[in-house]
């Protein structure tokens, strides 16, 4: 007998308990958690959005009926033309910006760990503190932004009090939190084999050629990776506008997540917010796999 | 370890653990199973001893109410205050306070989940929200049930006159009497009362030739005095003129963007016919007022000048900065100045109105109160409906007013009320109170999505190239829509529940 059995034997005296069930109670505070805490309640919402549903009174069964409401409620078509402005803006110029910033901490400069850390730094900040801060940047008439127009001769807008600037000015702010992306991005360069840049460099590739040619085809599945990662976020943007701007100024700045939460806990119709998370699901699954199918020449995949 | 090698078998009863750290790399320590279930244990028993608990520990065999209210800080106290002097006063209910934000939210989430507090600090106008789903009790109810008990409880335990603490109609002003009632239901009885006014820079005033004891009392006045108080800052042109002071902004502090109507009779629910009347004449009035400041000073110009505002609650809030000679405001107001500029010489008058509408014996202004509502589901009622009624005795009701710098919600207040009061013009704010004319919000269940029209569409009033007729008439076509969706869903959920 070998020592491990003669090890299992000393350790089970009584009846032994089958290795299945071991492993199914290891996995069962997970297994409960995901039931209980995600499928279940995921399982209800679908249910609730197909109901009247209050919170405070049992749900009744309305068929499509929210639904429907959505389809025709202009508030819903107008936070859904805002959030997809937002992400239709935010996601390329954010993306396309932390690529050259990572591409510009990936050399070898003089206060590099200072430059990389000035980066992430903003990521830290919390959502609340660096809404308040943006606030007053965006200050019509004291902020910052305008007093630095103001050197170059230009007037700046009322950017949180004109419905047209709002949106220019939350995809200004969202570009703050790019460091996030930037250290991914990072990580992904240093992995890139320099052979790749020798052979470039043989070849007499430009330092742009070199960026478009190699860089951004290896890394292109890290890319892809962030896109969709923004592209979840920016269909949950909520605190920082929430913070910012409320359901004012023309709701030029009042997003998808911001009404569902409105119609969850302010208006009380629960089921119209089921309604819309699960609209909201289907958009991200449906531009996640759009992303997916279209980046299928685009992406490489190392073997 | 060289191929082939067998890796070390453990020991029994022994959990092996790799060792992290430089220079131990790849070095194994072993922990008995003993000293494992030593260590949990350890922490549970430091977790039991040491770890948190309850903010207030209740003497042993007192019966323990839960009372959630929104009041943090000075107003805070103030409540704190009252509930320790239940606590103190009798030794067999026991009330514990826990303040905190967002208390719709809250009390929405504990009611749906059926723990509930017993007792909990809503606003007036949540009442309809609440009461349509039957998530509160019905005060007429428990009074009919506990009254008389409770008037003994007071004079037997607590050493105190039964009387002055019943909840009739002619103990309270008749406006804030009528803010609790919902579907002819009882939802809860008035903490503390507010209501609105204007408030002045006397100071501004007296610069400008105006006579601080005469303030604006129509429309018209307030224009002219506006006018005169508006300053423009050294430099400015008319190409791009910058305010120095306004003398009165619509928007500041911008919290009731749906109310200029009310100053010139109008209304925007009509209850018995469940009707939005947000474009009638008068509300279309209220907005082309609004919409004449914008055309007068300039959009642009107002914004950027708006947008330097401080917070409401510093020193760098417009009136107390003088960038704003007059606002409407809540008699708290007084508070925030006491506690940032003692010293601002400012005074308070009821809102001036259209001239046709104008009587000083009935002013006009808006009311809502902090009301105390007993959950459907709360574990003790009849002790939540005992402490209710404590509130209500009029020496805590008087004392809690004053503390939070407002009026009082009572039809008789002792001119003892007025002496030494925060707000040195709490008179006015009574007057307010005790006005058959003060409006509260409309008390419909759909009113946060009414609001949140006026809310979101204040800013195309404010650029004024719509008529205010045309944005009005779009509210109160979506409102109504709102109103109707929400009359089917509660006949649909009658018939259910027929």
């Amino acid at each position: 007998m070998s020592s491990s059995a003669a090890v299992k034997q000393a350790k089970v005296p009584g009846r032994r308990i089958p290795e299945w069930a071991t492993g199914v109670l290891f996995v069962s505070p997970w297994l409960i958690g995901l039931l209980l805490f995600m499928a279940l309640p995921i399982g209800l919402s679908f249910y609730y959005s197909l109901s009247d549903y209050t919170v405070l009174e049992p749900p009744i069964f309305v068929g499509t009926a929210n639904y429907e409401r959505l389809a025709s409620d202009p508030v819903f078509w107008k936070v859904m033309r805002n959030t997809i402005l937002y992400a239709a803006i935010s996601i390329p110029v954010g993306t396309i910006l932390a690529l050259i910033i990572a591409a510009l901490l990936n050399t070898n400069v003089k206060g590099l760990t200072f430059f990389r850390a000035a980066v992430f730094l903003p990521t830290l900040v919390p959502l609340v503190a660096a809404a308040m801060v943006w606030m007053w940047l965006f200050n019509g008439e004291l902020g910052l932004i305008n007093t630095a127009l103001g050197f170059i001769g230009i007037t700046g807008p009322n950017w949180l009090g004109d419905a047209a600037w709002v949106m220019p000015a939350l995809i200004i702010m969202s570009l703050w939190s790019v460091g996030q992306a930037v250290v991914i991005y990072l990580a992904a360069l240093q992995d890139v084999p320099t052979s790749l840049y020798e052979a470039a460099d043989l070849d007499g590739m430009g330092v742009v050629r070199k960026f478009l040619n190699v860089t951004v085809p290896m890394i292109s599945p890290v890319i892809l990776f962030n896109v969709i990662m923004a592209i979840i976020a920016a269909w949950q943007v909520f605190a920082v506008p929430y913070i910012m701007l409320g359901d004012g100024v023309e709701r030029a700045g009042y997003f998808y997540t911001m009404y569902l939460y409105d119609q969850a806990f302010r208006f009380l119709n629960m089921g119209a917010a089921s309604a819309m998370a699960w609209v909201q699901l289907v958009i991200i699954l449906a531009l996640t796999g759009l992303t997916f199918i279209i980046s299928k020449r685009a992406v490489h995949y190392r073997a | 370890m060289i191929p082939g090698d067998a890796p070390p078998t453990p020991e029994p009863n022994r959990v092996v653990t790799s060792r992290g750290g430089a220079g131990r790399r790849g070095s194994v320590a072993t922990i008995t199973r003993r000293t494992a279930v030593g260590a949990l244990a350890t922490t549970g028993l430091g977790f039991a001893l040491f770890g948190p608990r309850q903010a207030q520990e209740a003497p042993a065999g007192r019966v323990v109410i839960d009372y959630w209210e929104k009041w943090t800080g000075q107003e805070g106290a103030a409540m704190q205050a009252v509930v320790d002097r239940i606590n103190s006063l009798q030794s067999r209910i026991y009330v514990r306070y826990f303040s905190m934000s967002a208390i719709d939210q809250k009390a929405l989430v504990s009611m749906a989940g059926g723990a509930p507090p017993d007792l909990i600090g809503l606003w007036n106008f949540s009442l309809p929200q609440f009461v349509e789903a039957g998530a509160l009790a019905d005060l007429a109810v428990l009074d009919r049930q506990h009254a008389d008990a409770v008037s003994r409880a007071f004079a037997d335990e607590y050493g105190l006159a039964p009387a002055d603490s019943v909840l009739a109609p002619e103990y309270y002003a008749p406006q804030v009497w009528r803010l609790n009632f919902h579907n002819s239901l009882i939802a809860g009885m008035v903490n503390t009362c507010s209501t609105m006014g204007l408030y002045y820079n006397r100071a501004a005033f007296r610069d400008v030739g105006l006579d601080p004891e005469d303030p604006p009392k129509t429309i018209a006045e307030l224009d002219e005095a506006a006018d005169r108080l508006t300053t423009y800052k050294p430099g400015s042109s008319t190409d791009s003129p910058r305010l120095d002071r306004a003398g009165f902004l619509h928007r500041e502090p911008g919290w009731w963007n749906w109310l200029w109507g009310y100053h010139f009779g109008g209304k925007l629910y009509d209850p018995e016919t469940n009707t939005a009347t947000a474009a009638a004449p008068e509300n279309v009035r209220g907005y082309e007022w609004l919409q004449s400041y914008p055309k007068k000073y300039g959009t642009d110009t107002l914004v950027s000048f708006q947008s330097g505002f401080g917070g409401y609650n510093s020193v760098q809030q417009a009136l107390l900065s003088d960038q704003v000679a007059m606002t409407l405001h809540g008699s708290f107001l007084a508070n925030v100045i006491q506690r940032f500029k003692p010293d601002f010489d400012y005074a308070a008058a009821p809102f001036p109105v259209a001239a046709e509408i104008y009587d000083p014996t009935q002013p006009v202004g808006l009311i809502e109160s902090d009301t105390l509502c007993i959950p459907s589901a709360a574990r003790h009622p009849r002790e939540a409906y005992e402490f209710l009624r404590f509130t209500q005795r009029r020496e805590n009701v008087e004392r809690l007013a004053r503390l939070h710098a407002k009026p009082s919600p009572l039809r008789y207040s002792p001119p003892s009320f007025a002496e030494g009061h925060t707000n040195k013009y709490i008179e006015i704010h009574n007057r307010i109170a005790q006005s058959e004319r003060a409006f509260p919000k409309p008390l419909t269940r759909v009113w946060p999505q009414y609001e949140q029209e006026f809310n979101a569409e204040i800013a195309k009033f404010w650029r004024a190239e719509i008529p205010a007729k045309d944005i009005l008439t779009e509210i109160e076509r979506r409102a109504q829509g709102m109103l109707d969706r929400a009359a089917a869903k509660r006949a649909r959920r009658d018939k259910a529940n027929a």
